[in-house]
């Protein structure tokens, strides 16, 4: 992966995606883009891979007739544990280490991997 | 509150105060209301495990996830477990000649012991049991009328309601459901923490599109009137979204840590 800034991040597919739909769905976020950028720059570094890598490793490979495009379950589970991961050791822990990896789940969700997280309760 | 409020007041909620249990007085007033729901052959087609969020360990939740009941998991404090029983037209004989005992089905009608006995149970229920497809597609529209009641009385009584799907088998174990029975829908209460209505009603197509007179040729319009009537009884309210909508999904999701 050789991706050193944000301007080369939001160069990718992937990301162009993400922010057209985020900026469509939550048009009220307070999160900035430069915060989205940052932090899964961070996420792409811990997993060393470029988003549309990681998205695409999340669906099967196509085949032949196929109508819809189908997840890997485990691709995905083990991105959110990745997520869980970095959330505490990249991202400080707490309330800030869940903002932060929950702007990494609103990157798959909005290219169609769904991802959960618990509630902060 | 009307009737017609509460109708108009309902919304799907997804976003609970996970903090708040449901007072048990509610839970049973929503029990109860489902128990004096309309039902075919007078007989209980539905069947209702109730249980506090916390009864099950993070792992059985994890299991009830299905593609779209997903952090209401988490976010409802009470969850009410649906089934459906297809078997229940069995009760007919016995169901039945109560009706025709307490005068609901009379002989002016054509109804007495002997139609239920001769007529109604071999040449109706018993043939409808023995297609599987029919007996549950009546369950699961009878248990429908039930879910639908106890929703509403649970609107009226303040506390927000939504039916999702549910993986049964991550529970067998806990709710140790009698084989017959079909599990269907799991409906998840609470105390709203987003805005009870939503920030108005969703979006439902016109009248004209589902409701007909006479033949499917003949689509019935709404009536300017009583849709004005219905307005200020309260049953038709501001279509969503709220201007603020987007503002209050924002500050939920920041709230809980969830992603936008």
């Amino acid at each position: 992966m050789n991706i050193e800034t944000v301007e080369q991040l939001a160069e990718y597919r992937t990301v162009q995606t993400w922010l057209k739909n985020v900026h469509h769905q939550s048009p009220a976020s307070t999160t900035t883009d430069e915060d989205r950028l940052g932090t899964l720059l961070k996420f792409c570094s811990l997993a060393e891979k470029d988003p549309d890598t990681m998205i695409a490793e999340c669906y099967r490979a196509p085949k032949e007739g196929d109508e819809w495009k189908r997840i890997k379950f485990k691709v995905r589970r083990s991105y959110m544990a990745l997520i869980s991961q970095a959330e505490a050791e990249l991202y400080g822990g707490g309330t800030a280490g869940r903002q932060r990896g929950s702007i990494i789940r609103s990157f798959f969700i909005h290219n169609g991997v769904s991802m959960q997280a618990e509630p902060l309760l | 509150m009307e009737f017609k409020e509460v109708v108009g007041n309902r919304r799907s909620i997804r976003y609970f105060q996970p903090w708040r249990p449901v007072e048990k007085e509610k839970i049973y007033i929503m029990l109860e209301a489902a128990r004096r729901a309309s039902r075919a052959v007078n007989a209980p087609f539905y069947r209702i495990v109730v249980m506090e969020r916390e009864e099950l360990t993070l792992e059985q939740r994890n299991g009830l996830r299905t593609p779209t009941t997903t952090t209401d998991l988490d976010l409802a404090p009470l969850y009410m477990f649906w089934f459906i029983d297809p078997t229940a037209p069995n009760r007919g004989p016995r169901t039945l000649k109560q009706l025709v005992d307490v005068g609901a089905l009379n002989a002016s009608h054509g109804w007495s012991h002997a139609y239920v006995d001769e007529v109604v149970f071999p040449l109706v229920l018993e043939p409808l049991m023995k297609n599987d497809l029919v007996a549950a597609m009546l369950a699961a529209c009878e248990a429908g009328f039930a879910m639908t009641q106890a929703m509403l009385a649970g609107v009226e009584e303040g506390l927000g309601v939504c039916l999702h799907a549910f993986q049964p088998e991550a529970v067998k174990d806990v709710l140790k459901a009698p084989d017959y029975l079909i599990p269907i829908w799991v409906l998840l209460v609470g105390y709203p923490a987003e805005d009870p209505l939503t920030g108005g009603q969703r979006p439902r197509e016109p009248l004209a599109e589902t409701c007909f007179w006479g033949s499917f040729d003949n689509p019935i319009e709404s009536d300017p009137k009583i849709l004005e009537y219905l307005r200020e009884k309260k049953m038709i309210q501001a279509e969503a979204p709220a201007p603020w909508r987007k503002q209050e999904v924002a500050a939920l999701s920041r709230m809980f840590g969830l992603p936008e």
